[in-house]
């Protein structure tokens, strides 16, 4: 036991990270598997196009939208315009992808037969145990 | 055939951090390879576990050096006798205060020290 991995984790499970948008706040989220058109802040339709939406109505009075498109090689990216990205800023991406992060790995652990031994959370940081009761 | 041997105590358990932007940092074990798909991936090297004496320790580093993980040699420096002791070097810095005579026994507490550390390191 010598090696450890850091791994990035990307946005490649939609219903994790659609809950993980659910515990930032946002209970309200579209699921397209066509790309669809964001709306800006005026009602206007915007160029761009996104496969998971919050609608701006859930997000304030003089918001965009913001999406996440699924890129070609599968993970989602993040659509947000510059006026909103002062709310939706480093600070809240990393909170949002902490929330996926963690859901994501809950779920493969469950996938994989991995019985969930409980979390704890120390100065921003979260580990997770689980046993593993195969074989 | 020599079948790497993984931590007696902790062996079953598989323990994750979350760091402050979202990414994950896990020890490296045969029940870790699940998260693999999980994004990009990078593996470090995390300490040694070495026996305590210094010629030991010489002759175990030089024998590891030349030889495969997996080789005859590699398992039979497994077996010694201890005190063995835990270098977190890469990672944490320090070698730990205890010494060991089992090296399972090492192994367990460099487990639990790098998952501490993981946990509650400072940025």
């Amino acid at each position: 036991m010598s090696a450890y991995h850091e791994l990035k984790t990307a946005y490649k499970d939609a219903a994790c990270l659609v809950d993980a948008l659910g515990d930032m706040g946002y209970n309200e989220v579209e699921m397209h598997e066509e790309a669809v058109n964001l709306v800006g802040f005026l009602g206007d339709t915007r160029p761009e196009k996104a496969n998971i939406i919050v609608r701006r109505k859930n997000i304030g009075p003089a918001a965009n939208d913001i999406g996440f498109v699924k890129r070609a090689d599968g993970t989602f990216g993040a659509i947000i315009s510059n006026y909103d990205s002062g709310k939706h800023n480093t600070s809240w991406l990393n909170g949002l992808k902490r929330a996926y992060t963690e859901k994501v790995a809950i779920k493969t652990a469950a996938k994989n037969g991995f019985k969930y031994l409980g979390k704890k959370i120390v100065a921003g940081r979260t580990q997770i145990q689980w046993l593993d009761v195969r074989s | 055939m020599f079948t790497k041997r993984w931590p007696r105590t902790e062996k079953r358990i598989i323990t994750v951090t979350i760091d402050e932007s979202g990414d994950m940092v896990y020890l490296n074990t045969p029940e870790s390879d699940i998260f693999m798909e999980l994004g990009e991936r990078i593996t470090r090297r995390a300490s040694h576990v070495v026996p305590s004496p210094f010629w030991s320790r010489l002759l175990f580093k030089t024998i590891r050096y030349f030889v495969h993980d997996d080789s005859a040699s590699a398992h039979w420096c497994r077996t010694w006798r201890g005190p063995w002791m835990v270098d977190t070097t890469p990672t944490a810095g320090v070698v730990l205060e205890g010494r060991w005579m089992i090296r399972q026994d090492a192994i367990d507490a460099e487990i639990a020290f790098l998952n501490s550390w993981f946990l509650e390191r400072s940025n």
